[in-house]
């Protein structure tokens, strides 16, 4: 880190920009380690409040992106530690929150009792399964950028989200959420 | 009513994910993935927090100043005490009855053991 020559109505510019260029991918990586959408945007926010607190201090931060998604890693796993504490464990439809006002109702609670069950499926796989099943699903990101985002090739990027559907279709299967089930 | 139990239910049904070959499976598989992770995403994003300003001038030299003072502070005690010890050591020295004419600074070595000071029994 270096120190940064204060440019304050420049910086506040640049902050805006950095914010709306990389929320999503902070914001997916929260998501991925916590599986609650509100968490992940207080986690995305603190991250950014954070990352803000540096500039402040005239600290330059040379790669932000990679500042940005080690913060929001860091946080979201305290983030699990302390609500665990707090809380203690839930059931997965606790966390099942209802958007969309398009589908019926009886179809709503059926989506909710699918989403939930593969909630709780998602939170059994590996943290580095659920991070490349949100960037590819929730970001709709292309191969390359998911390479980019996690430091690895495309073929590397195709056999992991490979595995990991294989993974997350057999404890589906394993979990009984087939015919019998819903 | 059912779409979701059968997106699931054949994506069950099918073998395992070919990378290579993605088939209906895969698809399926997708297809729950897509919606599921959809359904999570924001619907907008909220504009960028701006964290309240700190107050440095109120609170940052504090804790410095602080620390400052206490040094300061500590190492006066410090030079107060070394020039004090040897003089209270000296004066000590002149209190101790010695032989017949040891000087105050003629302490140590040549003046005799408090033992032999003390005056005889009768």
């Amino acid at each position: 880190m270096k120190r940064r020559e204060p440019s304050p109505g420049v910086r506040h510019a640049d902050f805006e920009a950095l914010y709306q260029r990389h929320n999503r991918e902070v914001w997916a990586s929260a998501f991925a380690r916590r599986m609650d959408t509100h968490a992940a945007l207080d986690i995305m926010q603190e991250a950014f409040a954070r990352l803000w607190q540096q500039w402040e201090d005239g600290t330059e931060i040379l790669n932000p992106r990679a500042w940005l998604l080690r913060v929001a890693r860091n946080l979201a796993e305290d983030y699990a530690k302390s609500a665990f504490r707090r809380n203690g464990t839930h059931p997965p439809q606790t966390m099942n929150g209802v958007r969309s006002h398009e589908p019926m109702p009886v179809e709503l609670l059926e989506r909710q009792e699918t989403f939930g069950q593969l909630r709780a499926v998602l939170q059994e796989l590996s943290t580095s399964d659920r991070e490349i099943l949100t960037f590819k699903y929730a970001l709709e990101y292309p191969t390359e950028q998911i390479a980019e985002l996690l430091g690895i090739n495309a073929t590397a990027v195709h056999m992991r989200l490979s595995r990991a559907r294989q993974r997350l279709a057999e404890r589906l299967k394993a979990a009984g959420v087939g015919h019998n089930s819903i | 009513m059912n779409r979701v139990r059968d997106k699931v239910m054949s994506a069950m049904l099918q073998p395992p994910i070919d990378p290579r070959e993605p088939g209906r499976s895969a698809d399926e598989v997708d297809g729950l993935l897509h919606s599921f992770f959809q359904s999570e995403l924001p619907r907008s994003w909220p504009p960028f927090r701006m964290p309240p300003p700190r107050l440095r001038s109120a609170t940052a030299w504090r804790p410095r100043m602080r620390s400052a003072l206490a040094l300061a502070a500590s190492v006066t005690i410090l030079v107060l005490s070394l020039g004090l010890v040897p003089g209270k050591l000296a004066e000590r020295s002149i209190r101790i009855p010695r032989g017949s004419d040891n000087s105050a600074t003629n302490t140590t070595k040549d003046a005799p053991r408090p033992s032999t000071m003390l005056p005889e029994k009768r």
